[in-house]
């Protein structure tokens, strides 16, 4: 495991500096000079400001250069400050962190709670009318965009019904009762996009798992049927699931941009979009990287789980 | 003549004709399939919307009526108008232009990006290989519509950054199926033959390796074309997307949004839009690729 491990280590670090560089050379793309929309909002700047603030960020030297610099003050979490609050990014970031990692974390829960079950029912069940029902609801799963679901759950749990709060957000912490009430909805729609991934994932692994020799020794030799397919075919069927992980923050992470825009939550997500919109452009580069490297770390993290509990990709 | 010369020079025309029978092969069995038909008339129905935009859209899209805000369906607009007295169907119209285009422009750039790129790798292996794979992984980090959000950031909004924006979360995925393709293709025996009788690198390519990278392509580009209409959408959604007054389905649906509580219609139009476009690019994306898959093959989709 140790080689493995070491091995796998290894092999992010290259991935690690394209990620990196990939999120630098977005400056490369600014139009006009990078200080200007760096520094300022469109006004003009004094000139040995501009100069001053340029030899700072070493933009007069070569690309590979600013990189190196650029990545040294990355790494310590320095981003400049905002150009729309001039606040230093990181404490912006720290400040959203929270609203968005709660309603990540409900939204995952939910999508398993949702995508589990229901996977297992379409497998068990395979050609029938629960599987149908299942599979055409995890076609449209994919195909609904995000933010018109939270539109029409708004429409109908909060105007029509007026049973749910339609905007804000209450950290868990500090008030239960209302931030559940808070979380219902936008948690639904994070819930129901990851429900259709992990759906789709579990019907075909278990369908490939019910079909093994061992699931028919289990049958011969007179298990239970729920037996069979709890511990002998969810427990396998439940790894090809494990990979996907990955993909699911990054749903999280792309959801948590319209769901935190649709029902006003102070996330990382709503200030990535204000930021878009008012050209902060500090706050955006550190955010796209901020995502991407919890993508990276993530996928290493299910490699690990995944040759830890299946030998086969530890040795290959 | 020697066999094998005389099978090196006809494969490339039987490569080319064989995918081409295919292809053929494949549109008839598509007929046959029961969702493929309305999948397939919907996105042509839309398709034709957007060429005739200016012929089917009873209203010009822009044209406001102040006195006419909000009003409900009625003979004279059929999906009622919208806050500034807009012609909502004609807004919905015209907007499945910029859904195409946007659409079909990301998917032809992830394509025309992607494909070099993936038949390079596979084909010279080695350090090419390794560092083209290693940028397309560095580019599967970036959640795709955050990406998006950063390029339009740095890029400014117009649509052809939009296309560009969104067409780069297709780049590794088409790499990524070509590769594996050419990997597949490069050691059979027609492309060795056509090694052995001297064929250059870009021939065998061109002409041999190219045709069979294809069908997996197409299945990919019509999964991404959907992929490509919601980014946009949210995009727009956000207000990161094309700037008003053109219209939308995204930005028609953050219009909306501000009226739910008068005028739920302004946000339920729009969203069933996106949705079936979205779900008819899936779903024949679905089928092909149980076409061409034989093991698939007979299985529901």
């Amino acid at each position: 495991m140790t080689a493995y491990l070491v091995r796998r280590g290894l092999q992010t670090i290259p991935l690690l500096l394209l990620v990196t560089f990939l999120t630098f050379s977005l400056l490369l793309f600014l139009p006009g000079d990078p200080v200007t929309s760096l520094l300022s909002q469109g006004e003009t700047l004094d000139p040995e400001i501009v100069e001053a603030y340029r030899k700072e960020l070493h933009l007069d030297e070569p690309i590979p250069v600013q990189y190196g610099y650029w990545l040294r003050r990355a790494m310590v979490g320095d981003f400049g400050d905002s150009t729309q609050t001039r606040k230093p990014v990181s404490e912006e970031l720290r400040s959203r962190i929270p609203a968005t990692l709660q309603i990540g974390l409900a939204g995952f829960v939910a999508g398993l709670l949702i995508g589990v079950p229901a996977g297992i029912a379409a497998a068990v069940w395979h050609n029938t009318v629960i599987d149908r029902v299942v599979t055409m609801f995890s076609v449209a799963g994919v195909a609904v965009p995000g933010f018109w679901f939270g539109i029409m759950l708004i429409l109908l749990f909060s105007v029509k019904l007026r049973w749910l709060p339609a905007l804000g957000f209450e950290r868990i912490t500090s008030n239960p009762g209302e931030a559940l009430k808070l979380m219902i909805l936008p948690v639904t729609v994070i819930g129901w996009e990851l429900s259709a991934v992990v759906t789709r994932q579990l019907r075909s692994s278990m369908l490939e798992v019910l079909r093994q020799d061992y699931i028919r020794t289990a049958r011969a030799k007179g298990l239970h049927e729920r037996r069979v397919v709890w511990l002998h075919g969810l427990r396998n069927a439940l790894l090809p699931v494990v990979t996907v992980l990955g993909l699911l923050l990054g749903r999280i992470l792309a959801g948590a941009v319209v769901v935190e825009t649709i029902f006003a939550i102070p996330g990382v997500g709503r200030l990535l979009v204000g930021s878009v919109r008012t050209n902060d452009f500090p706050v955006v580069q550190a955010i796209v990287l901020m995502v991407a490297l919890s993508v990276v770390f993530m996928n290493i993290v299910t490699d690990v789980v995944y040759a830890a509990l299946d030998p086969r990709i530890r040795y290959s | 003549m020697d066999l094998g010369v005389i099978a090196a020079r006809d494969v490339p025309v039987d490569s080319w004709r064989a995918t081409r029978g295919r292809l053929v092969e494949i549109a008839g069995r598509l007929a046959r399939q029961r969702l493929a038909v309305p999948a397939f008339g919907f996105i042509f129905l839309v398709l034709l919307a957007a060429i005739f935009a200016d012929v089917v859209a009873p209203y010009d899209p822009l044209a406001q009526s102040p006195f006419e805000g909000l009003r409900g369906a009625s003979w004279d607009h059929p999906l009622g108008t919208d806050q500034l007295g807009r012609d909502v169907l004609s807004r919905l119209i015209f907007g499945s232009r910029i859904a195409l285009m946007v659409g079909v422009g990301a998917v032809a750039f992830g394509a025309a990006v992607g494909m070099p790129l993936g038949l390079v790798a596979g084909y010279a292996r080695g350090f090419a290989d390794d560092a083209i794979m290693r940028c397309m992984d560095a580019i599967v980090a970036f959640p795709g519509l955050i990406l998006a959000l950063g390029l339009v950031a740095a890029l400014g909004q117009s649509p052809t950054n939009l296309i560009v924006a969104i067409g780069i979360a297709n780049v590794p995925w088409i790499a990524r199926i070509v590769r594996a393709q050419v990997l597949s293709v490069r050691e059979l025996d027609y492309v060795l033959a056509a090694r052995g009788v001297g064929a250059t690198h870009a021939r065998i390519l061109r002409v041999h390796v190219f045709p069979n990278t294809l069908a997996p392509v197409i299945v990919q580009s019509t999964l991404g074309m959907g992929y490509a209409v919601l980014t946009e959408a949210g995009l727009s959604f956000i207000g990161a997307g094309i700037a008003p007054p053109t219209p939308t389905w995204g930005s028609m649906l953050q219009f909306g949004f501000g009226f739910l509580n008068r005028a739920p219609m302004l946000s339920i139009v729009p969203g069933v839009a996106i949705f079936l476009l979205v779900l008819c690019f899936n779903l024949l994306g679905d089928i092909l690729r149980d076409e061409l898959d034989p093991r698939l093959r007979g299985r529901i989709p």
